[in-house]
């Protein structure tokens, strides 16, 4: 489903014009990008959790040039399930 | 916490940065979180624009342990939401690090190491200022030394240049002083006129200069001939961690195939030819051709060293390298006809 689908979908539930939805989904994920980016993390309820890590400097092989390479520490995104979505979609699994 | 920020305040920020009340932006928030989920099951993909992608993945039963009691149990197969940041998002919290760089550990070694070890004379002059710099990796202690000499020389030398200037300045802007009272116009004169005569002071210094570098050239010439003269020249390497005799002959002479050079040059009767130690120092067999236009004798030599490795090989019972390698031999000796 692309971006303007969700937003017409979106815009119908809330009885929202498409530019004042689509104003709230930019702000709303530009604020969830810049709370991350400052190593903040939050929960959306029923999706999940986020929040950043920093991930170690460590050593790894390359294949290509046969050799080790020192990767350097890097900010990542991690995403942990709620357990509602978990039950959810495991539940519906099993149904089928 | 201050790591974490609750759901109530992201809907206050919300509805602050966009002008709707906190029930219009939290009812927003639960609809785009309901659509997400409803697309998740649906068709277990969302992706959220500029933010990142929902998938369902499948995940297949595996045997876990109870961490209490440490029994074994088994993990039935299920599903699980995996989610991927898109590269916007990768970027923006990643920027604190975005200018550190994956680097090949071994990189600058294959850099410098031809360089030292096949040196070629006639560049020796050029590669003057290169050579400073290598010399640590170098096993000659007494270019080593030559080298702490001449960078001594270097350093006295610019410290009485500058010592010279200085004084020159002083007792210069100490005549000015007396013209810049009358005119502020004479005062840009005095750095000016400082600089001209350091150039004038500083010509001194890149003769004795040169002439320290001189020795050092003829030095490391005498170095290099009294190896380069015959075809058994021998340069010195110091093996490094992880690395084997395949490896040092790609670095060395950019072809990994001709590792039983090396090989036969350090042969001491009962050496595996799959293991090599740490920091030992190896020599070198220097080509009589180059690399890719090898000479006949390089050619034998090969075959010869290729001889070597098969019975090497054979001694620790690997017949099925020993037999390849004489192969490589015979090849080598054709070659060298």
């Amino acid at each position: 489903m692309t971006k303007s689908e969700v937003l017409k979908e979106l815009a119908e539930e809330l009885e929202l014009t498409q530019a004042d939805t689509e104003s709230l989904y930019d702000s709303f994920v530009e604020g969830l990008t810049v709370l991350l980016s400052r190593g903040k993390g939050f929960t959306l309820p029923g999706l999940g959790s986020f929040h950043a890590e920093i991930r170690a400097a460590h050593k790894s092989y390359n294949p290509h040039y046969e050799k080790m390479m020192r990767i350097p520490e890097k900010q990542v995104v991690h995403f942990s399930q709620s357990s509602t979505i978990r039950d959810q979609i495991n539940n519906e699994g099993e149904n089928e | 916490m201050s790591k974490k920020v609750t759901y109530a305040e992201i809907i206050e920020a919300l509805s602050q940065k966009t002008g709707f009340n906190k029930q219009k932006s939290e009812a927003f928030s639960k609809a785009l979180i309901a659509e997400i989920k409803k697309e998740l099951q649906e068709t277990g993909k969302a992706s959220i624009t500029n933010f990142g992608s929902f998938k369902v993945k499948e995940v297949a039963e595996r045997q876990g342990q109870n961490p209490q009691t440490g029994e074994p149990i088994t993990i039935p197969a299920h599903k699980r939401v995996s989610f991927t940041p898109y590269k916007a998002l990768k970027e923006k919290v990643n920027a604190k690090y975005a200018h550190l760089e994956t680097e090949l550990i071994d990189e600058e070694k294959s850099k410098t190491e031809p360089a030292e070890v096949a040196p070629l004379p006639s560049e020796w002059p050029e590669r003057e200022p290169k050579q400073e710099v290598f010399t640590p990796k170098t096993t000659y202690g007494d270019r080593k030394k030559g080298n702490n000499i001449g960078l001594l020389i270097v350093a006295v030398l610019t410290l009485v240049v500058i010592a010279l200037a200085s004084l020159w300045f002083v007792f210069s802007s100490g005549d000015e002083q007396v013209a810049s009272e009358k005119a502020a116009l004479e005062q840009p004169q005095t750095p000016a006129a400082a600089e001209q005569v350091v150039p004038g002071e500083t010509d001194s210094q890149p003769q004795t200069d040169s002439e320290a570098e001189n020795v050092e050239a003829e030095e490391a010439k005498t170095n290099t001939q009294n190896t380069s003269t015959t075809p058994a020249d021998v340069n010195v390497y110091t093996v490094k961690e992880n690395e084997w005799y395949w490896r040092i002959s790609r670095t060395v002479y950019g072809k990994p195939e001709f590792w039983p050079l090396i090989f036969q040059q350090n042969y001491t009767s009962d050496v595996h030819p799959d293991s090599l130690e740490k920091n030992i120092r190896l020599e070198i067999p220097v080509l009589e051709g180059t690399a890719s236009n090898l000479t006949k004798g390089d050619y034998r030599r090969l075959a010869e060293a290729s001889g070597v490795v098969s019975d090497a090989y054979r001694k620790f019972g690997r017949t099925d390298k020993a037999a390849e390698y004489e192969r490589f031999a015979r090849k080598w000796r054709r070659a060298g006809m």
